[in-house]
């Protein structure tokens, strides 16, 4: 069934429903095989993904950036039993021009991506009124919702079905990739499901038996056959994939649970071409109530040995511009201690690695001095601020775009990204082809050519049927300029580029 | 006045149809020559029958039966903590295997189908209950109270020691210095088990400070246990009552007005209570639940209906059987327009799928070491619904949202793959362990095989609800595999014969409609 015909379906169950937010009612959408040629934003040229690794249990983020230099740190967490909860200074790992802070010995990985300019940390990330059930944290985390709301869909999700539906996608390969036996939260759309849940154990299915077509239950029968299509195109891209990409260098993982097999079908995908924007990994026990030291150890060890293996990986393949990984936990851990380990607490770090990140320290250590009424570190950064950054920055997303979809408003944004290009993205544009992103726009509109030429372009937007709007003489630096269309209606235009070295045009959307 | 939705049907309407309709959505998994039966003995026989008590094998679970709950791995010891969760999932699977095979391996009844529902409404999780001595206790109380009043059901679900541990209600305690309770478990009470996050008027029936109150009564529950230290290794034993004790001294004792009824109530109040002063709230909220189980999704419910089952519940004063016979003999239930539009729960489609077809070689009731590869678990893992683990306080998803790309695939997979008899143990390709069906036999349930038409109509009947003339020519197709109709009887071997057989239901269970019912 061609899927504007299933929405229809969908959308007439939905109508006699009457359930609003009945999120899963199809799954991820097929789009075509060339790479991200289905949304007209830098994304269709450099095809950028985001992994999410999310910790489950609630990372202790004080072991984890040891404030090697606060007494308060040691006097809570040190012990001389066997309980010592506290990481001793000389066993931890320096971080290069960062004093305040070190890493827990184990996280080798994440350190030497660190040292290598490839790791961007914001430290005491939380949200207003943090829930410390795993729970509901979780699907706080996952919807990016104010701590009183009870969304069922998912930040990424929806981030995904607003791309799809403002651009009338076509799919073949998933949205969005969970790793893992069921569809959790994460690409839980506000209508319908953007993600697809795999495992090696899914098989594809051969056809379907019969249906019938004059029973009152047919319409539910279309709703199988397009998920039972769906899935089994998405299971035929994945195996091709797999398929035709070289097994992953195990060696350089450690294997202890789940994610190293994620990490290594993840980078398979990527690496063979997959044309998946958003991955989620899940893993860990890092809900360190009881023998945290052993556990905490083991945990951030395989972790970042994972880490650093999968972004290995990347970099021999070439392929690392386009992928940022961000490691999240549902909430932190008390600085003070229960025995042998802690309880849920507040703020803790979000990890942002990949070359393209703005490396280094930002936003501010939660102090162990000054804690909340319930024995808890006071978090500085909202997580949202960080999922903006990412959209804005990464996805290169006007919040016009994901306001109110993904996020319900506006957050402060970190710089998390180096903002201009890496050379690795230059030379995919040239005034030949210009890239006008971000498209649909709303206000400012981004015009790159080849990133060698500097001068006056000529831009001159005409209706569709040619009919001029605005001439301008646009300054160009190092190949890259901006327009107002803030004065533009709502609509399609065509932009006409000319300069000395040639002319190009482009169609773009303005929507606001 | 019995609205006339729920008049019953004419007993000579009672045809294969109905009666295929009647045990699919009454039981977990009806097996051919139950239907066949319940279409020649009729409907008043036949719910007779449904309403049959049976007790389960309790022979593989005796160690989580009775007495104290003991444990030599306790959470807080080091170095064992590994150990206690290890111990903690093998309980765990040994009795989810038991209630898998329970059942798989019951006779023709309700029962255990109510047991799954009430499991699905009041939804407990091994993550609360700590062992699973507590959740086996729950799922025996819910089935001695399957269809029986559904005031002692509801009270003995508040009062369980899994709910209250889930929930939170264990530890809170009130005193005078800190005049705070959780909260927890009194706001699910009001919001999923007695009266709905929306009620009758589409509005919230309940308020922050009805649940404040409700909190304040439930306080005082504790877990009753005790510890013994082995000295040898420096770890301690864990012994447990099976019950929550109730301590004065940490139970709010002030005197409260809730619902024009004033009183020092304690936990045990609690549901008679509310069954009493807001009873036409509650029935409309279990109404809803029993329609939506039994005649149509949530979302497609007549109000009216919906009104009138809550009606008949009133007037049966709770009882669910004499509610459910009428329900289950009504023109509501019959309706055609909501035929095969319900769809199955991951662990009614696949435990009901084993004892429709009577599969023979599951691998985790014949194994020595049942905590070992637990094939049936997994299984239901990855189709979504691990009993004793649903998702959320909410339970599990409903209706149309069991359905995502990679559940449906995985869901028509397994049983295109039982059809096949290609479902291998724990999916290793090429395991010579296979989930097992004995094709001849099951197709001697639907009655003489050599008249092929009469035998795919009647599959066609009983396992997807329709008898549409190219369904059931799709079938014989695959039934034939290419031969000529007159071989079936004719050149065609018994072992040919055999094969088109298995080829027949491997069409059905492939097809969509195998997933509604």
């Amino acid at each position: 069934m061609h899927r504007r015909r299933f929405m229809r379906t969908v959308a007439q169950v939905g109508a006699l429903t009457g359930v609003a937010g009945s999120s899963s009612l199809l799954s991820a959408l097929p789009l075509p095989d060339d790479g991200l040629g289905w949304i007209a934003t830098p994304d269709n040229k450099n095809g950028r993904i985001l992994v999410v690794v999310r910790l489950f249990g609630g990372n202790d983020g004080l072991n984890t950036l040891v404030p090697v230099h606060d007494d308060e740190y040691y006097r809570l967490r040190r012990d001389i039993s066997l309980n010592d909860l506290s990481i001793a200074a000389d066993q931890t790992l320096e971080l290069n021009g960062v004093s305040h802070v070190r890493m827990h010995p184990a996280m080798k990985g994440l350190a030497t991506l660190y040292n290598e300019g490839k790791v961007a940390v914001v430290q005491g990330v939380g949200y207003p009124n943090m829930d410390l059930s795993h729970f509901r944290g979780t699907n706080i985390w996952l919807s990016a919702s104010d701590s009183n709301v009870f969304a069922t869909d998912g930040w990424m999700g929806r981030y995904l079905e607003r791309r799809m539906e403002a651009n009338d996608l076509e799919m073949k390969h998933p949205f969005a990739i969970e790793c893992g036996p069921q569809l959790g939260r994460a690409f839980a759309g506000k209508r319908v499901p953007m993600g697809f849940a795999f495992t090696e154990h899914s098989n594809v299915p051969d056809a379907l038996g019969p249906t019938d077509e004059t029973s009152a239950a047919h319409d539910i029968e279309n709703i199988i056959t397009s998920f039972e299509d769906e899935g089994s195109n998405h299971l035929r891209s994945l195996s091709r994939t797999l398929a035709t990409t070289k097994a992953n260098p195990a060696s350089y993982y450690v294997n202890g649970g789940n994610l190293a097999p994620d990490l290594m079908t993840v980078s398979r995908c990527i690496r063979g071409g997959l044309a998946t924007p958003m991955y989620i990994v899940h893993t860990g026990q890092f809900d360190t109530h009881y023998f945290q030291p052993l556990v905490h150890n083991q945990q951030l060890d395989e972790l970042c040995t994972n880490l650093l293996a999968f972004q290995r990986e990347l970099e021999h393949a070439g392929v690392d511009d386009r992928v940022t990984i961000m490691v999240i936990s549902e909430f932190g851990r008390r600085p003070n201690t229960n025995n042998s380990g802690t309880d849920h607490g507040t703020a803790g770090p979000v990890f942002l690695i990949g070359r393209n990140v703005n490396d280094g320290m930002h936003g501010v250590q939660p102090t162990t001095t000054d804690l909340d009424v319930n024995g808890n570190m006071h978090w500085h950064v909202d997580f949202r601020s960080i999922y903006a950054s990412i959209l804005e920055q990464w996805f290169e997303s006007e919040p016009s775009f994901y306001i109110p979809s993904a996020l319900a408003r506006p957050f402060p944004t970190l710089p998390l990204f180096r903002m201009r290009p890496r050379p690795a993205d230059r030379g995919s544009y040239s005034l030949a082809q210009p890239l006008l992103w971000p498209n649909p726009c709303s206000s400012q509109l981004r015009i790159s050519v080849a990133d060698t030429f500097t001068g006056t372009l000529r831009v001159t937007i005409t209706t569709v049927q040619g009919v001029p709007i605005r001439v301008a003489d646009v300054p160009c630096e190092l190949g890259s300029c901006e327009i107002d269309v803030s004065s533009l209606s709502q609509g399609s235009y065509l932009v006409h580029m000319t300069s000395g070295a040639g002319s190009a045009v482009t169609s773009i959307v303005v929507a606001r | 006045m019995i609205s006339a939705r729920l008049v019953p049907i004419d007993p000579e309407r009672f045809g294969l149809h109905e009666a295929a309709h009647l045990l699919r959505r009454s039981v977990v998994g009806a097996r051919p020559s139950e239907v066949i039966q319940a279409q020649t003995e009729g409907l008043p026989t036949t719910l007779d029958r449904l309403f049959l008590r049976h007790t389960p094998d309790t022979t593989t679970i005796e160690h989580l039966i009775g007495g104290l709950i003991n444990s030599e791995v306790a959470p807080n010891d080091s170095p064992r903590g590994i150990n206690y969760f290890e111990e903690k999932d093998g309980r765990y699977t040994d009795f989810r295997q038991w209630w898998s095979r329970t059942m798989i391996e019951a006779p023709l009844s309700i029962q255990e189908r109510m047991v799954l529902l009430w499991h699905m409404h009041f939804a407990t999780s091994c993550n609360g209950a700590h062992y699973a001595e507590h959740a086996y206790d729950q799922n025996n109380m819910m089935r001695q109270h399957a269809f029986g009043d559904l005031r002692d059901l509801t009270h003995h679900v508040t009062r369980g020691f899994a709910m209250q541990a889930y929930l939170d209600g264990i530890g809170s305690w009130w005193t005078e210095y800190q005049n705070s309770v959780n909260e927890n478990h009194a706001r699910e009470f009001l919001e999923l088990h007695v009266l709905g996050h929306r009620g009758r008027t589409n509005e919230q029936p309940y308020t922050q400070k009805e649940i404040v109150k409700l909190a304040r009564m439930m306080s005082g529950n504790h877990i009753d246990e005790s510890w013994k230290d082995n000295s040898d290794d420096g770890t301690r034993s864990l012994w447990r009552q099976r019950d929550c004790r109730w301590r004065r001294d940490r139970w709010y004792p002030h005197e409260q007005e809730l619902y024009g009824t004033v009183g020092a109530f304690t936990t045990d109040d609690v549901t008679p209570l509310i069954f009493r002063t807001r009873a036409d709230d509650v029935a409309w909220w279990f109404a809803r639940r029993l329609c939506g189980e039994f005649c149509a999704m949530t979302h497609e419910l007549n109000p009216d209906d919906v009104d009138a089952v809550a009606a008949l519940i009133l007037e049966h004063e709770w009882d669910l059987e004499a509610t459910l016979r009428v329900l289950l003999a009504s023109e509501m239930f019959y309706d055609s327009t909501h035929r095969m539009r319900l769809v199955r729960p991951p662990a009614n489609m696949l435990l009901g799928l084993l004892r429709a077809f009577r599969a023979t070689h599951i691998i985790d009731f014949t194994t020595a070491q049942p905590r070992v590869g637990c094939d049936l678990i997994v299984r239901l893992t990855r189709l979504g619904q691990l009993l004793y683990n649903p998702p959320n306080v909410a339970g599990w998803r409903r209706d149309l949202d069991w359905f995502t790309a990679t559940d449906t695939v995985a869901r028509v997979d397994t049983c295109r793959r039982f059809g096949k008899g290609t479902l291998t143990y724990m999916d290793n390709p090429g395991d010579q362990r296979v989930l097992r069906y004995d094709a001849n036999a099951i197709a001697q349930e639907y009655g003489d095989v050599s008249n092929l038409e009469q035998f795919a109509e009647r599959v066609s009947i009983v396992l997807l609800g329709t008898s549409a003339r190219h369904v059931t020519a799709d079938l014989m197709m695959h039934a034939l595999g290419g031969e000529q109709r007159s071989a079936w009887n004719g050149d065609m071997s018994a072992d040919l014969v055999a094969r088109g057989v298995r080829r027949l239901f491997t069409q059905a269970l492939s097809a969509p409609r195998y997933q509604l019912f």
